[in-house]
């Protein structure tokens, strides 16, 4: 399905609130079942509608080196269906899956011989899974698992793999909260991941799609690699294409398998909802799923960088700049820092970035960024943007860099403080708007920063903030050696034989 | 097989009574065994209220949160562009923010807005403009009075529409760097042709044309109160609202608006296969043809809001992507568009697919079956039954909030929908029969004239697209610099004074013989840049050969580089490596050669037939005569000499760099004998009007010896 890549700019900046931080508080519902499942409820009347959401705490950084992508597949392969939902008789279809498994895994090996491939064999084998695919077909019901919900009138059905988790949404009447229970407790009970190898083929469009025909996509996944040398923050999420190639059923069961505890979950239903009713209902459906000792965290830490790193990526399309700085991920103080340094940066026409860069005429557009491309380990300050010609990246790359030094050396004066404390108040009452918002932030924060009064918390630490700080934090990671830098450029035209060479006859 | 889950939301009133409810069904699966309560949901309803100026509102209060939202629309739209000046309304939707108002600078409108965290923002669509308020509730009063004062006094200030200018010129530029945007451009101006406003785009020279004076007229023209919806929501009394909005709107009177005609076009589909060559590793396709203009009366809609979900927007449970993406692997995005809310004209019908290149032929034959299959068998009951509850079950999603609910009415108020649409909606889509379906199918898809557009590699296509018609192939070119500024027409009169004033300058300047003989001038000196991050200092030596030869060494704070050009080709030396010299630059370069004084006098002396005199003007209190010559590169030159001491003061000319026309200016001055020769040691040059170099020469020579690596491009 469609995953929200390179981190849902979970802005930050979108929630808190002086005066609706008390009445956040005051109106998250938790529950904890005893399997560990995390329940995040708040009870919303204006409209019979409910946002239920839920979230894996199990991303592209707990793959192995030869899963690489499986979290993004698992989370397509979530979508066709169950033992009961997709299948005309799952007996039957079981048996014709083996066979396709079976067939499927050896021309994957086969097919790894790169030139040493035996064709042959690769062409038989093809033909092998098609008759073995057409015979899966008798008992599959292509999109069953979708259909319910879109008959239910389902809206925002869909899913969405990070770095860092995975999660599941979806927004329906209020009066379908037990059919949705019934659904998601099925496809974590019993899903079948069948019409793998076809489904592979559609993610591989997908990251055609995303990467290597979107100029910012692929110097997003060059400038990530080459930022991260030890963690796997570095590898792109959707995986390389050849990994992509290698994925198989075990591969994804397994994951599956291993990742999708309730102790490794939360879930948030906001919106008109009945909370003891509600917990009831949750507890029927979900209770029963046992807890299970859950992986290590990623243990690899990415070493100091020790010098400038910078990577060019040719493309035919304008030039674009993408600048990193690794920093610490939070709670750690100065990444709440580095949030409000973004905000004096790029947020709105009174930024710097806005004033004196874009409206100078020097880009068409300059954004910064706290906290890519994930937020579970240690990560980057990102900067990134486009010329306007005859402007160059040189040119941006410079301006950008004379905005960091300014914040070294200048105390931000305190016009700038309020109005950014102000904004970060009136967002967070903004953010309380939605369910589906609301239903994203409170899984997030619970999932990745361990307890969803993160966002609290978050207001009171912005609040601390001072210009010494933010001076300090500037010296700190803003520094040359600190960095990655990645650029677009246009790919260089043939020139015509016999022109620009000098002096030949 | 499944048994549906019969379950609706009915409006049962006026008043808006949304009522959900089900039966239970008898099959085994858990989820089909379940019954669905009743729900009982009466949104609120948004009050017409009419101001005495004549603009109408349509109110909601919601107490929920403290904030304040107004989305305004104006009857206007990109659809009123003039022809030759397509962009103007999008370039006005934006300075009318940008640009300030008659008594709130750019800067203090902002900080205004932001340090109470609010935001007015100006938009237009197609066919109408948007301009929307939110603030939080203790800032009504504020927020309101600025929202007025950009609505009713809009100042275009010039620079902001200089840059908003510059900004479009750039996005144009960067317009085929994405294929679904490249294809899509290419699939309106097909179907509409160029000359038409739903098929046109920007282009450089139209939005280079655009004046304040247009932004003015633009606003003076459509931005009435008569001509303005406003959907209010939020914390407010309602009483209290309209007496402030009567205070803020006083004096603004309606006004009658004659609106241009807009073209409507016959929708009679014609079949042709456009192909796009772009070097990817997947094609995009856009098939389709006219859409549907909607009348008052559109009672074909409903069946082709059913038939249009089967067929692909859907999503996953819409044919195409069953059949493209989850039976076949074919792509991650596929679907369909079908719009019914143009009333100009029928807007663009189209399925979209993004396809591996080695399978493109047998996505499109497989997307036109699809289309085929709708019109050829009627849909089967139960995937009519789900399509249509599913729209029935989702209506509540357009009732989520307040804001969503007012600006809901206000839109169908202008698009001219029938007064109890909504409330006869779901009522009409139960209705919708396998036979309605395939009716509308028949009457508005032609799958026999397909307008196909393909942005892809052809040479790795499966097949040909010949299979669907006659291939037109479309040629892009990336956006050409606007041609020179030409020569005006001259006198007789205008020449002969030309002459005399080059002929003084060049004997102050020590004599053509003696100019003849400088062969090189090597200059050292110290240059100050106004670079992005503040004023930068560096050293730079310049050679120059005649005629055609330049090198530029410079010294900055972060390292070495030199520029150097032999006449034909270049090449520059950077920290980071050679790099060779665009041709654009090198066309720069023979132009700054050209412009030498000492060179530039004896080449106007010798080939005098080309210049012009151009009058007098009083530059930096001396006065001057001008002299037009034209340079390498086409554009002119303007160079202004001092009827006092004959020495050229300043030069003005225009540089095209990328597509962009750049007016810069070289001022100079503190001229020495150098061997003989005056020789100017004080050079200042400006871009726009604005102070971009300043250089000091601390030693000239004429003829040095000279090496010839200089121009060699180091291996």
């Amino acid at each position: 399905m469609k995953q929200i890549r390179y981190l849902l700019v979970l802005c930050l900046i979108a929630l808190h609130g002086i005066a609706s931080a008390q009445d956040l508080s005051d109106r998250v519902v938790e529950h904890i079942f005893p399997n560990g499942l995390k329940l995040l409820m708040i009870k919303r009347d204006t409209s019979p509608t409910i946002a239920p959401y839920i979230l894996f705490k199990a991303g592209s950084v707990d793959e192995s080196d030869d899963t690489r992508g499986i979290a993004h597949m698992l989370e397509h392969m979530l979508f066709k269906g169950t033992e009961t939902i997709g299948t005309k008789d799952y007996e039957k279809e079981k048996v014709v899956l083996a066979e396709i498994d079976r067939i499927g895994d050896a021309l994957d090996m086969e097919r790894a011989k790169g030139s040493r491939a035996d064709t042959d064999k690769i062409a038989e084998l093809e033909e092998a899974l098609k008759t073995q695919q057409e015979l899966a077909k008798e008992w599959i019901v292509t999109g069953e698992y979708s259909e319910i919900y879109t008959q239910h009138g389902s809206t925002g059905f869909n899913a969405g793999t990070s770095v860092d988790y995975t999660i599941y949404t979806v927004e329906l009447p209020s009066n379908k909260l037990e059919l949705w229970a019934i659904l998601e407790s099925d496809r974590i009970k019993n899903a079948v991941l069948r019409e793998f190898y076809v489904e592979r083929e559609a993610v591989k469009e997908e990251r055609r799609m995303r990467v290597d025909t979107r100029p910012g996509g692929k110097l997003y996944e060059q400038f990530m690699a080459a930022a991260f040398t030890a963690h796997p923050y570095g590898i792109p999420i959707i995986g390389w294409p050849s990994d992509i190639a290698m994925l198989n059923r075990r591969k994804a069961e397994e994951f599956f398998r291993v990742h999708y505890a309730p102790n490794n979950s939360v879930m948030a239903i906001i919106g008109n909802i009945d909370i003891d009713e509600t917990i009831a209902l949750i507890e029927k459906h979900f209770g029963d799923i046992p807890s299970q000792p859950l992986p290590p965290e990623v243990t690899t830490e990415e070493l100091p960088q020790e010098g400038e790193r910078r990577v060019d990526v040719e493309f035919d399309a304008e030039p674009q700049l993408m600048i990193g700085y690794h920093k610490p991920t939070l709670p750690h103080f100065d990444d709440y820092v580095l949030d409000f340094i973004s905000a004096i940066l790029s947020d709105g026409r009174t930024s710097r970035f806005y004033k004196n860069i874009v409206e100078k005429g020097i880009a068409i557009s300059v954004d910064s960024l706290n906290g890519y491309p994930g937020a579970r380990y240690n990560n980057l300050f990102v900067l990134d943007g486009a010329p306007r010609s005859p402007h160059t990246t040189a040119d941006l790359e410079a301006a950008i860099y004379a905005e960091l030094e300014r914040l070294k050396t200048e105390p931000v004066a305190e016009k700038e403080f309020k109005r950014i404390l102000k904004q970060v108040d009136a967002s967070f009452i903004r953010g309380l708007s939605s369910n589906a918002g609301m239903a994203r932030q409170l899984t997030f924060y619970e999932g990745i920063a361990g307890d969803w009064r993160y966002i609290l918390q978050w207001r009171e630490n912005i609040y601390k903030v001072t210009p010494e700080d933010i001076m300090r934090v500037a010296k700190t990671y803003f520094t040359k050696s600190n960095r990655t830098v990645g650029t677009l450029v246009k790919k260089a035209a043939v020139a015509p034989a016999g022109e620009g060479t000098e002096g030949s006859e | 097989m499944k048994k549906r889950a019969f379950t609706g939301i009915v409006f049962a009133t006026l008043v808006a009574c949304l009522i959900v409810w089900g039966i239970p069904s008898t099959f085994a699966r858990p989820h089909e065994e379940l019954t669905f309560e009743p729900i009982e949901f009466k949104p609120p309803v948004p009050e017409k209220r009419i101001l005495s100026n004549g603009m109408t509102l349509y109110l909601i209060e919601d107490h929920e949160l403290p904030l304040f939202n107004i989305s305004g629309l104006i009857k206007t739209g990109d659809i009123y562009d003039p022809a030759d000046k397509v962009g103007l309304s999008s370039i006005f939707a934006s300075v009318m923010r940008t640009g300030g108002t008659v008594s709130r600078e750019p800067d203090a409108l902002n900080e205004e807005l932001e340090s109470m965290a609010a935001s007015v923002e100006v938009g237009m669509s197609r066919e109408y403009g948007t301009i929307n308020l939110s603030t939080l509730a203790e800032d009504i009063e504020t927020g309101l009075e600025i929202f007025a004062d950009v609505l009713r006094n809009p100042a275009f200030r010039e620079d902001k529409l200089e840059l908003r200018k510059q900004q479009s010129i750039e996005r144009i530029r960067r317009r085929n760097d994405n294929p679904i945007q490249l294809a899509w451009r290419n699939f309106s101006a097909l179907l509409y042709g160029t000359d038409h406003p739903f098929g046109w785009y920007t282009e450089i020279e139209g939005i280079e044309s655009i004046t304040v004076d247009d932004l003015k007229a633009f606003h003076a023209k459509y931005y009435h109160p008569n001509n303005l919806m406003l959907a209010i929501t939020g914390d407010f009394d309602t009483e209290t609202l309209i007496a402030q909005l009567e205070k803020v709107f006083e004096g603004w009177e309606s006004a009658d608006i004659a609106f241009p005609d807009i073209p409507t076009v016959d929708p009679i589909p014609e079949a042709s296969v456009n192909y796009i060559f772009k070097d990817l590793p997947q094609s995009v396709m856009l098939i389709g043809h006219f859409g549907i203009k909607r009348t008052p009366d559109f009672p074909d809609f409903f069946a082709l809001r059913v038939m249009n979900d089967i067929l692909g927007e859907g999503g996953f449970a819409s044919r195409l992507m069953k059949e493209v993406r989850e039976k076949h692997g074919l792509a991650y995005m596929v679907g369909s568009i079908m719009p019914t809310s143009y009333y100009t004209n029928p807007g663009e019908w189209f399925a979209y697919s993004q396809t591996r290149t080695e399978k493109t032929a047998e996505a499109i034959s497989l997307i036109i079956d699809v289309v085929k299959g709708l019109r050829d068998t009627p849909v089967p009951e139960d995937e009519l039954q789900r399509t249509k509850d599913s729209l029935i079950n989702s209506f509540v999603f357009g009732f989520e909030s307040s804001s969503q609910i007012a600006f809901q009415q206000m839109m169908l108020a202008y698009r001219g929908y029938a007064p109890d649409f909504l409330e006869t909606y779901t009522d009409n889509i139960a209705k919708v029969t396998a036979a309605d379906v395939q009716a509308v199918a028949q009457k508005y898809l032609h799958p026999d004239a397909l307008t196909i557009v393909t942005v892809g590699n052809k040479a790795n296509f499966d097949r040909s697209l010949d299979e669907f018609g006659e291939v037109n192939e479309i040629e892009i070119k990336q956006p050409a610099p606007p041609p020179a500024e030409p020569m005006p027409e001259a006198s007789e009169g205008d020449m002969a004074k030309a002459k005399e004033v080059v002929a003084a300058a060049v004997d102050a300047y020590g004599g053509l013989e003696k100019l003849q003989t400088v062969k090189n001038i090597v200059a050292e000196g110290r240059a100050t840049a106004n670079s992005p991050m503040g004023p930068m200092n560096l050293d730079i030596k310049e050679y120059l050969i005649y005629p055609d030869k330049l090198r530029q060494d410079l010294k900055m704070p972060q390292g070495e580089m030199s520029y150097a050009f032999n006449g034909t080709s270049g090449f520059a030396l950077t920290p980071m490596g050679t790099q060779p010299l665009p041709p654009e630059m090198t066309a720069f370069m023979k132009d700054d050669i050209f412009r030498q004084p000492v060179w530039l006098l004896a080449s106007l002396m010798k080939d005098d037939d080309a210049i012009q005199y151009a009058g007098t003007e009083e530059v930096m209190g001396t006065s001057v005569a001008i002299v037009l010559a034209p340079q390498p590169s086409g554009e002119v030159l303007k160079i202004f000499i001092s009827e006092e001491t004959h020495y050229i003061v300043k030069m003005s000319f225009r540089e095209t760099e990328q597509g962009v026309a750049v007016n810069k200016e070289v001022i100079l001055d503190d001229y020495r004998d150098v061997d003989g020769v005056k020789v100017p040691h004080h050079i200042q040059q400006n871009v726009e009007g604005e102070l971009f170099t300043e250089t000091r020469l601390n030693s000239v020579m004429l003829n040095a010896e000279l090496d010839d690596s200089l121009f060699q491009e180091p291996k």
